[in-house]
């Protein structure tokens, strides 16, 4: 997947407001929408598109963006 | 030779908890969002003095009105908030609901799973030659192992009681299981003290400084992710398994209804299940998650809308605590 694609997927699947756009530096926690919703909403996503499942635990330890790709699998991205 | 589902009643307790109520206490989440994003807006809840067994009493008054009751040969009630650890809760309803003492009568000890459960053992007792109608029982008080600061499971769960009569048929209308368990998930969904193992612990703290809820063990605690990644990993696998075992494909398929957990959840396995949404029941609007009584209820809101009639071929699972699942096809009367 493009990486400008997964940002606008990830951005309209979250439902942000708080941020225009998302880039690999945004600090997910700081997220004013960040909560057990927008948790289950990830791993949704990334089950979605990447048929990957991720734990409670790993999206914890996720602060950036760049973090929850480097999980995913950089493989992943274009 | 066969078993079918004859009636369904459910009653739900009194006192309403409403989404304005949760946000005045929780702010950060709306009415509004709560709604939209878990597909609850209120939940009843059982009062302090109101118990499992007194739920699923009146549900069965429902479902036995215009029955004779001598007729029913068997009492099965899913709870896991029995009102004492012994005598069994389906004991003291055979006598308050005034059952035959020759009827059978037990308790199982499942969560949102036990409605298939129960429908498999129904099946069982009935093709054995055991029971001719079986009075099935899924109640649960859920709201009274939560913490009162526990916003998650406070807006998710709400108390309810179904009452289904499975009866003898000439022609089977329930038909083939598919069943699973996986006790390796059992800590992701838990009240870990008040039982033999682990008793109340009246010092353990469960709110930190920053107003964090620390799982005590005397409250439910439940790890949503993990629930969520469970569901998603095995609950297309057993949909695919139970069509098979039922030699049908989803097309043949009139309508799913599927344990309600929360409209979230739902909304992905149906997209992933690829089922339209018009054949797929998704509303727990007025009653939140139920627990194992959120199928019968399905069953009988879809009754009343219009979405099953008589002959329809219904697929049902559950899926949660445990981990244990099941899922099976019916042919609504």
């Amino acid at each position: 997947m493009k990486k400008e694609e997964f940002f606008g997927e990830l951005h309209s699947l979250l439902e942000l407001k708080s941020v225009p756009a998302l880039n690999e530096q945004t600090k997910l926690k700081e997220l004013t929408e960040y909560d057990s919703m927008m948790i289950l909403s990830m791993i949704a996503f990334v089950d979605q598109f990447f048929n990957k499942t991720l734990t409670a635990q790993q999206l914890n330890s996720v602060n950036e963006l760049s973090g929850l790709m480097n999980l995913i699998g950089r493989e992943n991205f274009e | 030779m066969g078993s079918k589902i004859t009636r369904i009643e459910y009653y739900l307790p009194e006192t309403v908890l409403t989404n304005e109520e949760l946000s005045r206490e929780f702010p950060d989440w709306t009415p509004e969002k709560i709604e939209q994003k878990i597909g609850i807006r209120t939940r009843h809840i059982t009062r302090k003095d109101e118990t499992a067994l007194d739920l699923a009493y009146q549900a069965a008054l429902k479902v036995l009105e215009g029955t004779d009751r001598s007729t029913v040969d068997f009492v099965l009630l899913c709870t896991q908030s029995p009102d004492y650890f012994l005598p069994t809760s389906a004991c003291i309803l055979q006598d308050k609901l005034g059952l035959p003492t020759t009827a059978g009568a037990l308790d199982f000890n499942l969560g949102c799973s036990g409605f298939i459960y129960g429908l498999a053992v129904a099946k069982g007792l009935i093709s054995a030659g055991i029971a001719r109608k079986v009075l099935l029982l899924t109640s649960e008080t859920y709201t009274k192992f939560i913490h009162p600061k526990d916003k998650g499971n406070k807006t998710i769960f709400g108390d309810a009681a179904a009452a289904t009569l499975v009866e003898f048929s000439d022609r089977e209308a329930i038909f083939e299981f598919d069943l699973g368990t996986d006790g390796a998930g059992m800590n992701n969904l838990i009240v870990r003290n008040c039982g033999i193992r682990n008793p109340i612990d009246p010092k353990s703290e469960t709110i930190n400084e920053a107003g964090e809820i620390i799982p005590s063990g005397n409250h439910i605690f439940m790890n949503g992710p993990e629930i969520f990644n469970f569901t998603i990993k095995t609950i297309p696998v057993m949909i695919e398994s139970v069509l098979r075992k039922n030699k049908l494909t989803m097309n043949e398929i009139d309508f799913c209804v599927f344990h309600q957990a929360n409209k979230y959840m739902l909304d992905y396995l149906r997209q992933k299940l690829k089922v339209p949404t018009e054949k797929y029941y998704n509303d727990m609007l007025e009653t939140g998650n139920t627990v194992s009584a959120t199928i019968p209820i399905g069953l009988f809101k879809a009754r009343e809308k219009g979405q099953i009639r008589p002959g329809s071929r219904v697929l049902l699972c559950g899926f949660g605590v445990g981990y244990s699942w099941g899922a099976t096809i019916i042919q609504i009367q």
